[in-house]
């Protein structure tokens, strides 16, 4: 990573949300559903957040934005501390951070029209623009996401699945973020629907410089997306680096389950052929995670030390950082059973 | 399971104590007396100065509070000042007469809520459909009296069939219940019909077909359990109402239940009576809730085990 | 060598009632699987996919949709069609299907190995201990760790993965000679769809079972099927054997459809999306349906509605059509792969 203040940095984050015992509702414990992760997101850059159900990355999405508290570590933006973490605590969403949702059927008002889904933003931060340049600014954010101008009197219902996602990504760009984390944000649509979105996120990011934090289950997004990938289980990280270095050689075995998992469009073919592996089991329940590497229990190397010890998130290569004790290059070798 | 129950209980409790509490307050707010207040105007000084003693009138307020929660429980509310016997007795001799007439008006409920609320599912979305929701909405709005004085009119007056007032034989309980059960019918029609539709285009019951079962078997196995749970909760509550609000019934048919007598013990300022049938209603609402509660808890084991996955 | 054909779908048209509207869902679709192939069935929502596999077994929501016209059959005999739709009798039995499982799909008031039981007992007539004992091993035989105590547990209990080995399990019960699968692995993840496919096609030799695979992923298709139906907007628009139809397709949308998917391999970040918007189904076009976002439509597409034929095989000499690919398009033997036109932004 470069030297200079990195636009998003994220040190040692954890979220925890309590348990609560049946009979008084006390709290009797918490569940580390993000248990200590770091990463630096830089300017103009996209770096991609991906996992399975259950691993923390919209936890972590919705801790950087504001709308769950931190338990402990801390966000940056631009070198300022912007969360801390306080048990209970919640401070206020920053406007330079912005999010869009997976669901485009939930997530926009039914009952605002267009402009004033857009406009919103603008009523609440009252310094960013002038009232008697909203309509000509919400006119030509439709034009940058693609929709047409009428769309503005328009009402959610009257639109499709892709063009509520474009009025979502149009009102998230309202009021200027450096920043905008798509969780989920494509993967409720179809294949070429999405496809025209990943599209407008490549355009946007090369006409405004803007930087994403994109959280998906989907590895080919992020193959497109993204620069920098991290790699999540179960509340940790396990390998992150360039995005074209981790898919291509990944050094961790959850990695490469994950990746060998992904169907390919023409598995006849030599190229970027890899050996299928299939994990044993079932994801372990976050509330009781195993102990030391909590990969260990589906991991095929797992020996004793994985379960003594934790892995920390040390550098593998000159580029990248995995947290296991036997990471190696997959030259379709290391065979499972 | 019995952690469940056990809080329920608790809640059940804390419920009627919360109603017992509100009850003191609310007497102690009216302006006067409160001895006065309870034994009504037409009390001797020396009847008051013995019901002061008797409340703790002079004593601290906390002290008054505990006094009267002491009397509850041995089921002491004070005197009727109406007709000067013990409040609790007197409404309790009438709970017979509102119960059974609940029950019948309760069975005329289920009954038109079990054949026309899968009548109407069956042809859910149709313009016949629509027409009939409309016409149940329709009817559930219209006030109960007005209901009576027309089957009055026509039954009791014109047709000269059924007795106008009074409970006496089988009769009598006819249009009284019919009156009580118009709005609740309603309700109950509606509810059956969505939960019929709803459990019909769930996942699990696409399953079942796809699975080749009956249609005999996929209602009895499938179908009827799934569905009873919205439904028990709205007869609970209606059965809860059909004893409490039955007032406006009773009166215009002069029947003889705690209704009738709440509406004259509030206009006669008999708070005593007053006091108890309020408590009674309560007792009602939260015993029959805590009862759906456990039902709930032994049909739908998403509630028995907690919500987990 | 000659395939045994299984089943048969034939100019399948189904209707369906949205409000006072009526409209095909599905329109003159015609396939066919013979005994012990895997078929995708693949299209993008609003294709009509889901009714298709509804009207095989034979369960469209009667209030709302009709099988207006065509037929269906199985093992040479006709089980649908002519106002009839498949008898309950094959269902569960012959022909089983597995659904996308939200939670919804299974009882959420029956124990799991109850309603995996429920099926030998109600076809089977077994008595609740021969039940229980089969369950147990079929239990097993799918994945399902520690079947003594996963057969008490209610559907909320499972994982998704889980819950799916369920719904194998009912849907394998009776050994059927078609499982139809909707969407299975859709709302799991990665992980867990490898470990369910792999079981399904792992079964499906086993018992020698043919598969309908409907689903939206290509790249699902590919690994798990080895002939693909492409459906849009309620029509077959090309058929064939997978891996040659994603080499060199028959169809422009078949074409479009394999460009917009991303790369799954390392290297090129491009995106060639299909531009435009999938059709509503209730408003149709006349002439094809892919018309407005064609890359080769030609003023004869507005008008004229191509229908469902053989290609020409560009390698027999004879000029006899090649019986294994199908296209629904105008120009099925002239297909032209997607000219790129560099710096154009898509026409969205």
């Amino acid at each position: 990573m470069t030297s200079a203040t990195p636009l998003l940095r994220v040190e040692d984050l954890h979220v925890a949300f309590p348990i609560r015992s049946s009979y008084l509702r006390r709290v009797v414990g918490y569940v580390e559903a993000v248990a200590g992760i770091s990463f630096d997101l830089d300017a103009g850059q996209t770096v991609g957040l991906v996992g399975e159900s259950g691993c923390g990355k919209s936890t972590t999405a919705r801790a950087i934005v504001g709308l769950t508290p931190i338990r402990q570590g801390h966000v940056d933006l631009n070198g300022h501390t912007i969360r801390v973490g306080t048990a209970g605590a919640r401070s206020a969403i920053n406007p330079e951070i912005q999010m869009v949702f997976q669901d485009p059927f939930t997530s926009l008002n039914p009952r605002l029209k267009g402009f004033q889904v857009i406009s919103e933003g603008w009523e609440v931060n009252k310094r960013l623009l002038p009232h008697k340049e909203w309509s000509s600014e919400a006119a030509r954010l439709l034009g940058a996401v693609g929709l047409p101008h009428d769309y503005l009197t328009r009402y959610p219902s009257q639109l499709s699945g892709g063009e509520r996602q474009r009025l979502a990504i149009a009102r998230a760009l309202a009021i200027r973020p450096k920043l905008l984390i798509c969780d989920e944000a494509t993967s409720a649509l179809d294949v070429s629907v999405k496809t025209q979105l990943l599209l407008l996120f490549q355009r946007l990011q090369a006409e405004t410089g803007i930087s994403y934090l994109f959280i998906t289950h989907d590895t080919d997004v992020v193959r497109h997306l993204a620069q920098h990938v991290l790699v999540m289980y179960l509340g940790k990280i396990m390998e992150a680096g360039p995005t074209d270095a981790v898919f291509r050689r990944p050094m961790h075995p959850y990695t490469q389950a994950l990746l060998s998992s992904v169907p390919r469009l023409r598995p006849w073919q030599r190229q970027g052929r890899r050996k299928r592996i299939i994990l044993r089991g079932e994801v372990p329940s976050i509330v009781n995670p195993p102990s030391g590497c909590r990969f260990r229990t589906r991991c095929w190397k797992a020996a004793a030390i994985c379960a003594s010890t934790e892995p920390q998130l040390e550098p593998g290569d000159s580029m990248r950082k995995i947290a296991c004790h036997f990471p190696e290059a997959d030259h379709g070798e290391s065979s499972p059973y | 399971m019995l952690t469940y129950v056990v809080r329920r209980l608790f809640f059940a409790i804390f419920v009627l104590w919360g109603a017992l509490t509100i009850i003191f307050i609310v007497i102690r707010s009216i302006p006067g007396n409160p001895a006065e207040v309870l034994l009504g105007p037409s009390a001797t000084p020396d009847e008051v100065a013995a019901l002061s003693n008797r409340l703790g009138l002079q004593q601290p307020l906390p002290l008054q509070y505990a006094l009267f929660l002491q009397h509850v429980v041995h089921g002491d509310f004070g005197t009727s000042s109406q007709f000067g016997v013990p409040a609790f007795a007197l409404v309790l001799q009438r709970v017979p007469a509102s119960a059974e007439l609940a029950a019948v008006a309760m069975s005329i409920v289920l009954v038109a809520g079990f054949t026309l609320g899968p009548l109407l599912a069956s042809i859910a979305d149709t313009k016949l459909d629509r027409f009939a929701t409309s016409v149940v909405f329709f009817t559930q709005a219209l006030p109960d009296f007005w209901i009576a004085i027309l089957l009055l009119m026509m039954f009791s007056g014109r047709l000269g069939l059924l007795p106008a007032e009074g409970k006496s034989d089988w009769h009598s309980f006819v249009l009284p219940a019919i009156t009580l059960a118009f709005p609740f019918s309603c309700v109950l029609i509606r509810f059956v019909r969505s939960g019929i539709l709803d459990v019909q285009r769930s996942g699990y019951i696409q399953t079942a077909r796809a699975k080749g079962l009956s249609p005999w078997v996929i209602f009895r196995r499938h179908s009827l359990r799934n569905m009873l749970i919205p439904v028990l909760t709205i007869v609970g509550v209606q059965l809860g109402m059909l004893f409490s609000g039955a007032a406006i019934v009773e009166t215009v048919y002069n029947w003889p239940g705690v209704g009738q007598l709440f509406l004259n013990a509030i206009t006669y300022r008999d708070y005593s009576v007053v006091q108890v049938d309020v408590f009674l209603f309560a007792c009602v609402f939260v015993g029959i809730n805590f009862t759906v509660d456990i039902l709930y808890a032994y049909i739908d084991p998403r509630i028995r085990l907690g919500r987990e996955s | 060598m000659a395939a045994q054909c299984l089943l048969e779908v034939n100019e399948l048209t189904i209707e369906v009632r949205a409000g006072d509207k009526v409209y095909p869902a599905v329109r003159d679709l015609s396939f066919r699987i013979n005994a012990g192939e895997a078929v995708a069935l693949v299209g993008e929502s609003g294709s009509g996919k889901s009714l298709t596999a509804q009207a095989i077994l034979g369960i469209l929501p009667k209030e709302t949709t009709r099988l207006a016209s065509g037929n269906v059959f199985f093992g040479g005999s006709r089980i649908a069609g002519g106002g009839t739709q498949t008898p309950k009798g094959l269902r569960g039995t012959e022909i089983a299907m597995v659904f996308q499982d939200p939670v919804s799909s299974l009882n959420p008031l029956i124990v799991v190995g109850d309603q995996i039981a429920e099926m030998f007992r109600e076809h089977r007539g077994d008595s609740r201990a021969a039940a229980r004992k089969a369950t147990l091993e079929l239990m097993e035989q799918v994945g399902l760790p520690d079947p003594l105590e996963r057969y008490k547990q209610y559907p909320h209990e499972l994982s998704g993965g889980l819950r799916q080995r369920v719904m194998i399990a009912i849907a394998l019960s009776l050994k059927p000679r078609l499982l139809i699968a909707d969407e299975p692995t859709t709302a799991l993840d990665v992980t867990i769809q490898a470990q369910l496919m792999d079981l399904i096609l792992r079964l499906k030799e086993e018992y020698g079972l043919a598969v309908l695979l409907i689903t939206h992923d290509l790249a699902l298709a590919a690994e798990a099927t080895s002939k693909i139906v492409v459906m849009y907007a309620g029509r077959a628009m090309e058929i064939g054997p997978l891996a040659e139809v994603y080499e060199r397709p028959d169809h422009p949308y078949t074409a479009s459809l394999l460009r917009a998917v991303p790369s799954d391999v390392g290297g090129s970040s491009d995106l060639y999306p299909i531009p435009g918007t999938p059709p509503d189904p209730a408003h149709s076009v006349p002439g094809c349906p892919f018309h407005p976002r064609c890359y080769m439509a030609t003023p004869r597409c507005k008008t004229s509605t191509p229908r469902l034929e053989a290609v020409l095989d560009p390698d027999m000499h004879a000029g006899l059509a090649d019986p294994s690919r199908y296209s629904a398009c105008h120009y099925r033997d002239a297909i032209v792969p997607i000219p790129i036109v560099p710096g154009v932004v898509s026409r969205d």
